[in-house]
């Protein structure tokens, strides 16, 4: 098993040292800056910080800035890890590197641990990046540097961990990564709350979006960062995350099991 | 399009691509870290390449792989500039007239590149027509010729990403002859083909080129190829041609003694064992078969053994005089 | 003139034949764009609307919003369209294959751009004039002025297309320089907030864009937005404009037919 994830660990940190995939990492740090910068102008130049009083009570007070980039990055966060977790096996495929893969004995979950655990440094690089512009657009981002911020973040990469394990399903089934998951990454971030509180959405929207780990775990974020609240105060959207990749982490298996043979046939008849 | 100079065209330069101590190199550019500067290192992909390409005529180039092949293609296409030389296509400078010389000629490649698979046959030869300033009537009237000297007249509407390797490199040959060029560079046409469509296409090669009368240029890295199509051959090996002549010329340097491997059944008779040791080595096929007749050994197996292209440029590298000046 | 007339046409008929149906361009422009105007839509969803630049209530930040999405949706096809040709044409060898006629490359370079335009975006702004019907923006008393946006844009995008493919011929990861052409032009150009509010800096950087100047005359055609500098002032800006890139393709693609001569760099993949 540690065997496993070493190696994959290791395989995949050469592979990336040697061709970093710098256009996706611009691009998403682009994607989570302009996601920034664009409420900035609005609040600031635009609207001149006339904000609507409905505003204060959904965010619970919080200051708009703060709001925005916290949202934004976790977002960065999250479609980061998707997108290395979802894409790990039909890369593979790609490349011609999955029947070795297939019929080796490997535990699967083993190699995603070890693609989990390549990407997050660069994942979280990608977060801290925004952040960092974050902070110098005016957020107040002080209490990320809690045990309370950092549990949460943790949390977090494991629901967008798990949700990859199905979307690497999906995009297994579908033979398509681009659409997949830019389909995805739009829709996540027009439902969860990223640049505003999702009780702007229509109710049935509202619903929707309680499936993607992204909305409790963005709230959560924003209580402990900008409330300061306890994660007990909070223990059910907590909850939410952990059943949420259960089932997440549930489908994407049975639904890769059920696939393998299919997908050995196909490589190799 | 039509103002082009010519440097006093001598008979001699009619009728013929020229190319003269034709030189390509490339630089490439070589990233160490991200920050760091690139270094630069030269490839030297063809090294003083004379040859000449008439027309009605098939003129070979030969050589295995990384021999610098499709560099030489590229340069007489045109599509590539040489770093030096000189390069004249019926007295025209090709190298300074690149746009006049694209209106006469046309390059095929082996493989199942260089078309757009969604569209239909017809669809890409329309697109490549106007490319060449075709249109209407004598399009359409073009398109269906050239379907029919193909064959692909009952798949002409059908989306090129569901035809067999061996239509794509029909289709790629009709592409080929869209803009009905005087010269026509072929890179190894039959690469991966099986036989019977190989040979149909090394049918329609000759064609062209005997009642077509297009010069033709050809790679490829089969001996028997080259040997069964090409009226003259150039041998190729790591940028440079190291031996050349028509067919005839070349005939002693290609012909070989098929090998004959004879797969016996395991003895201990140390008697025999002793005698092939002896004679075996150097005796003539039917000595040999001899032999193992009067000792009643059992042969499992024959086979016939072809030279490889290796073999061959290991025979030319051998002999020095057989180097081409 | 009539082998150009031939070229352009062909590279359209091409276009046309090769994205038939291709589930690509309904997801890449009509539901991502649908989407993604959406979630700007409820960007604003916080702010209290102050009548600022003449934006007195949500139907007119809508109307906004649907010329701002239209326009930017011709100009981003482009850009989407020069990466993703650069790609397939490259893999497919089928790029030098043309570079192999004799064909006027100015006319491949913009037959490719009005091609991908007009099969492209059509979806979205039919979904746009409808956004613009609803708002009560477009009424049959201004509706003589559609075909005029349409030829406005048309000509405008098809220029910036024109150069964006011959950028896109030189790099084989352009995917990098799809960013950086798209994130300014988002911020800056007035589709999503009026240029004029901008600092200054970003105001001179609007410039740059042919968007801006088209947005600027479509709403000041359909009175969307208050008196800006008025007709001539963005028709003679966005000529000058149109000519420096226009200067800029002709320049660049002897560069490419060049580089190309020298490195056989178009076969590459």
């Amino acid at each position: 098993m540690w065997q496993v994830i070493l190696s994959t660990y290791q395989k995949n940190r050469i592979g990336i040292m040697r061709a970093v995939p710098w256009s996706f990492m611009v691009s998403r740090v682009v994607t989570g800056v302009t996601q920034i910068v664009f409420p900035y102008f609005i609040y600031h130049y635009f609207m001149q910080g006339n904000l609507q009083s409905d505003f204060g009570k959904y965010a619970a007070g919080a200051d708009y800035m703060t709001y925005i980039v916290l949202g934004s990055a976790l977002n960065v966060l999250a479609v980061s890890t998707l997108m290395n977790v979802g894409r790990a096996l039909i890369s593979e495929l790609r490349e011609g590197t999955l029947e070795t893969l297939l019929l080796s004995p490997a535990s699967r979950s083993a190699y995603f641990l070890g693609c989990l655990s390549e990407q997050t440094m660069r994942a979280l690089l990608e977060f801290g990046t925004v952040l960092a512009v974050g902070a110098l657009l005016g957020a107040d981002l002080g209490f990320l540097l809690s045990l309370r911020a950092a549990a949460v973040i943790m949390l977090a990469i494991l629901g967008f961990f798990c949700m990859g394990i199905t979307l690497s399903s999906i995009m297994l089934y579908t033979r398509n990564t681009y659409l997949t998951q830019n389909t995805l990454f739009v829709t996540m971030s027009l439902v969860c709350g990223i640049t505003y509180p999702v009780q702007y959405l229509p109710g049935w929207v509202q619903k929707i979006a309680q499936i993607f780990p992204l909305t409790p775990a963005v709230e959560l974020f924003r209580n402990v960062v900008i409330g300061h609240q306890s994660l007990m105060e909070n223990y059910f959207s907590i909850l939410q995350v952990v059943i949420l990749s259960g089932i997440y982490l549930a489908v994407g298996s049975v639904w890769y099991v059920k696939m393998e043979p299919r997908l050995m046939e196909s490589i190799f008849g | 399009m039509s103002s082009v100079v010519r440097d006093e065209p001598g008979n001699q330069e009619e009728g013929k691509i020229i190319a003269r101590h034709l030189v390509k190199d490339y630089i490439l550019k070589e990233k160490k870290g991200l920050f760091a500067r690139g270094q630069k290192k030269v490839i030297h992909a063809v090294k003083d390449l004379s040859l000449e390409i008439p027309q009605g005529k098939i003129t070979g180039v030969l050589g295995i792989n990384g021999a610098g092949k499709t560099t030489t293609i590229r340069m007489l296409a045109s599509v590539i500039a040489p770093t030096s030389g000189s390069l004249t296509m019926n007295g025209v400078d090709a190298v300074k007239n690149h746009l006049w010389v694209k209106e006469r000629i046309n390059v095929i490649s082996g493989g199942e590149r260089n078309l757009y698979w969604r569209l239909t046959a017809k669809e890409n030869l329309r697109y490549f027509g106007s490319l060449y300033g075709l249109s209407g009537a004598s399009l359409n009237e073009k398109i269906a010729d050239l379907l029919e000297t193909v064959d692909l007249e009952e798949a002409a509407d059908i989306p090129v990403e569901r035809y067999s390797k061996g239509m794509k490199q029909r289709l790629q040959i009709a592409r080929g002859l869209i803009n009905d060029p005087e010269y026509l560079f072929m890179d190894e046409p039959t690469l991966g083909l099986d036989i019977v469509i190989a040979k149909e296409i090394r049918r329609l090669v000759q064609e062209l080129a005997r009642e077509k009368k297009k010069g033709i240029l050809l790679t490829t890295h089969y001996i028997r190829e080259a040997e069964e199509l090409c009226d003259y051959i150039y041998v190729l090996d790591k940028g440079k041609i190291i031996a050349q002549g028509t067919r005839e010329e070349l005939k002693e340097l290609f012909m070989y003694k098929p090998q004959l491997l004879i797969q016996v059944k395991p003895s201990d008779d140390q008697e025999y064992l002793a005698l092939l040791k002896e004679e075996g080595e150097k005796t003539a096929d039917e000595q040999v078969l001899n032999l193992l007749m009067e000792h009643q050994i059992q042969v499992e197996g024959l086979s016939v053994q072809e030279p490889e292209l290796e073999e061959v440029l290991m025979k030319i590298i051998s002999q020095p005089d057989r180097r081409s000046q | 003139m009539k082998r150009i007339l031939l070229v352009v046409r062909a590279e359209i008929l091409k276009q046309q034949k090769h994205d038939y149906h291709s589930p690509f361009v309904y997801f890449s422009l009509l539901v991502w764009p649908v989407l993604g105007f959406l979630e700007v839509y409820y960007t604003y969803k916080p702010f209290e609307i102050t009548g600022y630049m003449g934006i007195t209530d949500r139907k007119e930040l809508l109307a906004f919003l649907g010329t701002g999405f239209m326009a930017y949706t011709c100009f981003w096809s482009m850009i989407q369209n020069a990466w993703s040709m650069a790609n397939q044409e490259r893999t497919g060898g089928t790029l030098e294959i043309t570079f192999l006629s004799p064909a006027n490359r100015l006319a491949m370079s913009y037959g490719r751009a009005l091609g991908a335009l007009i099969q492209e975006v059509w979806m979205f702004c039919s979904f746009c004039v409808f956004i613009l019907i609803y708002t009560g923006t477009l009424s049959l008393g201004n509706l003589v002025m559609l075909p005029f946006i349409f030829l406005l844009l048309i000509i405008s995008s098809t220029i910036w297309g024109g150069m964006l493919n011959t950028v896109f011929m030189f790099s084989r990861d352009a995917s990098i320089i799809m960013d950086l052409f798209d994130m300014p032009m988002t911020l800056f150009s007035g589709s999503r907030i009026p240029a004029r509010c901008l600092p200054q800096w970003a105001k001179v950087l609007s410039l740059v864009f042919p968007l801006t100047y088209c947005l600027n005359i479509i709403r000041l055609v359909l009175h969307i937005q208050e008196e800006g500098n008025g007709w001539a002032a963005d028709l003679s800006g966005l000529a000058v404009c149109l000519s420096i890139m226009i200067t800029i393709t002709v320049i660049l693609i002897q560069k490419v037919e060049q580089h190309n001569r020298e490195n056989g760099e178009l076969q590459f993949y």
